[in-house]
């Protein structure tokens, strides 16, 4: 039996990707780039040993709650702090230990970016009078650039009066009117309502269409980062959980910490039983699981503690034809999101989130209360080292 | 809120009245016509005319200002330089050193004036330098202003940290660059007001003043001192307000450089 899309589903679920980027040059290269902030007992390592490619027109988004050590990876970056030890390779060049204002990088900062005594206009040509530009030069980019951010009209403003979306727009504008070769945006979003969210974030894909640079944004915020990403990266205490486009992320999550913080998940922790081909059986708190395994998965079979993992959208629940893992359980809690409803089930302890899609002209039917029965498709459960 | 008002809009309106009514009287008397009587017997200039008409007021008030004007200027420089140090780098002691800036503001005027006299005297007798004159006062002055500019500038680096700098530099601009660009500008309205209060703060001592001054440095608050000693007050009461209109002025200008919104951020 040879049927491509299963080898290929296979190959993804092993970790090697199908990579759309494969055959782009790379422009940024990071090889075991570390950072040690602070000093003696406040020392910590918020870096650790990172490695990342960034190729051309790739949009990278470093995903990781706070303290994850994604701000100081960007730091690195754009030459803020220097990595000890590590390398930083920007079009095969060794940018390591030269600083800030030597690099081609341009950062959106989080921030209190713009100058406060200068207007939006000198702001946004500041990089380019840095290049000594001519002032003409300078006048006609700086035009083009506000034209492209719309931001013409405030023009002469101070940044204290402009308003929020304003204000990182004039940001961007001052950061790519310099032609960096990446481009680093430390959580842009924050701070702006969902709407000027929605504008930004497909103001940024417009334009990261139209350049071939890369573009690096960082974010606590998974649903910015599954909107506009080719790459997501899950980092966590200093270091890259996983990284692939945001459907392996969502599919194949490597560890717990993926499975939790990309989308929602059941963990449901076991033990490992036995394996019968591709057919792994583990022992937990609900009853015996039995889960599927492309065979590439064999090693971590092994592992006498595991976690099982599945979205909550993949339980089935009440569904007549399941037969594999059905458990018996009662509904704690009923949440109706028009599109989904969302369900809580208790179980022998075990609370177990489904999402079951609202069929339609038909109105839900759950309350809190009611038994009722769910199962996992044993191939869309995913075994993973209990951490 | 409203509730309160009652109980504090006359709290309130006693304690100015405690500050700047005995400041309104002396203003309102320079204008008096009275001669040497608290009574309002109609408005009259001739007591500035006297003023203007008295060599010793006029030196006086020259003194003073030569002295407020070039001991701030002095400590404006030195004390934008140690601000700014303190806010930038790392030294061993530099804790330390942050305590002791403010202690100059704890130390009672007459140990700090004691204090400097001695040392000038000390170093008159052993290296003839320093006659009690100008040159003393405005050294003393400095002293006491260093810390009131320091203090004040590194507040004002303190707000953003170095987050501008940053910026500059992602864009292009060499630690030069960034100072000139950068730092300065944001640093500016602490510069001014630090400036504008050593000024204020040197035209108005007293204590420090009287105990380095030498025989031609007479100023104002010295000038007022010991004319009160021999009873005249009329004139006085013109020397004053002026004082306080100039002390004012410059306050005025603190405060609106303060609140500017220029230099505000979002």
């Amino acid at each position: 039996m040879d049927i491509p899309g299963l080898q290929a589903e296979k190959l993804t679920r092993s970790g090697e990707r199908r990579d759309p980027f494969a055959d782009r040059t790379t422009i940024l290269e990071l090889r075991g780039v570390t950072k040690v902030l602070g000093r003696g007992k406040d020392a910590r390592i918020a870096v650790n040993e990172i490695n990342l490619v960034a190729r051309e027109g790739e949009f990278i988004t470093i995903l990781g709650p706070r303290g994850c050590g994604k701000t100081t990876l960007l730091r690195l970056i754009a030459g803020l702090d220097i990595p000890e030890p590590g390398a930083i390779f920007i079009d095969k060049t060794d940018y390591s230990h030269l600083p800030a204002h030597r690099r081609p990088v341009n950062t959106v900062f989080k921030h209190f970016g713009l100058f406060p005594h200068l207007s939006v206009s000198e702001n946004v040509g500041f990089g380019l009078r840095m290049k000594r530009l001519k002032s003409h030069e300078i006048a006609r980019e700086v035009m083009a650039a506000l034209q492209l951010l719309d931001l013409v009209e405030v023009a002469q403003r101070k940044p204290g009066q402009l308003n929020r979306g304003e204000h990182q727009r004039a940001a961007l504008a001052r950061a790519l009117v310099c032609e960096p070769r990446v481009l680093l945006l430390d959580e842009p979003m924050d701070g702006l309502d969902l709407k000027l969210r929605g504008e930004l974030l497909s103001k940024l894909r417009e334009l990261q269409h139209n350049l071939t640079i890369p573009f690096i944004l960082c974010t606590e915020d998974q649903e910015e980062a599954l909107a506009v990403s080719d790459t997501i990266v899950v980092m966590n205490e200093g270091r890259i959980e996983q990284a692939g486009p945001a459907s392996q992320l969502y599919e194949y999550p490597a560890n717990p910490f993926v499975a939790g913080f990309v989308g929602r998940c059941n963990l449901i922790e076991g033990r490992f039983l036995y394996r019968e081909g591709a057919e792994v059986v583990v022992e937990t708190k609900l009853g015996k699981i039995s889960c599927s395994l492309p065979d590439t998965d064999a090693e971590k079979a092994d592992q006498n503690e595991v976690s099982l993992a599945i979205r909550p959208e993949k339980v089935l629940v009440n569904d007549e034809e399941s037969v594999d893992n059905r458990f018996g359980g009662m509904i704690t809690e009923v949440e109706y999101l028009g599109s989904e409803t969302r369900l809580r089930i208790r179980s022998n302890e075990v609370v177990v989130r489904a999402a079951v899609p609202n069929p339609r002209l038909r109105l839900q039917t759950w309350k809190a209360g009611d038994n009722v029965f769910f199962s996992f498709p044993p191939d869309n459960l995913i075994l993973m080292d209990a951490r | 809120m409203k509730k309160y008002l009652a109980i504090t809009g006359p709290i309130a309106a006693g304690i100015y009245c405690f500050l700047y009514l005995p400041i309104l009287v002396i203003v309102l008397n320079s204008f008096n016509s009275a001669r040497g009587e608290y009574e309002w017997k109609g408005f009259d200039l001739r007591w500035y005319r006297t003023l203007f008409a008295d060599e010793a007021a006029l030196s006086a008030l020259q003194n003073s200002l030569v002295l407020a004007t070039t001991s701030a200027a002095i400590a404006t420089v030195i004390g934008t330089l140690l601000g700014y140090g303190l806010n930038r780098y790392r030294f061993p002691g530099k804790r330390t050193f942050n305590g002791f800036l403010h202690l100059p503001a704890y130390v009672p005027d007459i140990v700090l004036a004691s204090a400097l006299l001695l040392f000038f005297t000390l170093l008159r007798q052993r290296a003839g330098w320093l006659a009690p004159g100008m040159t003393t006062m405005i050294l003393a002055h400095v002293t006491m202003q260093i810390p009131i500019v320091a203090i004040i500038v590194r507040a004002r680096l303190e707000i953003w940290g170095d987050s501008y700098e940053e910026a500059a530099a992602d864009l292009g601009a060499s630690p030069t660059k960034r100072f000139r660009m950068i730092t300065v500008p944001l640093m500016k309205p602490g510069v001014i007001a630090g400036g504008l209060l050593a000024f204020t703060l040197s035209l108005g001592d007293f204590v420090v003043s009287l105990f380095t001054a030498g025989p031609g440095s007479k100023t104002v608050p010295i000038l007022v001192y010991q004319k009160i000693g021999s009873g005249h007050t009329n004139d006085l009461n013109a020397l004053s307000t002026l004082i306080i209109a100039i002390s004012a002025l410059t306050a005025i200008i603190v405060a609106l450089i303060q609140s500017s919104r220029r230099y505000q951020d979002t």
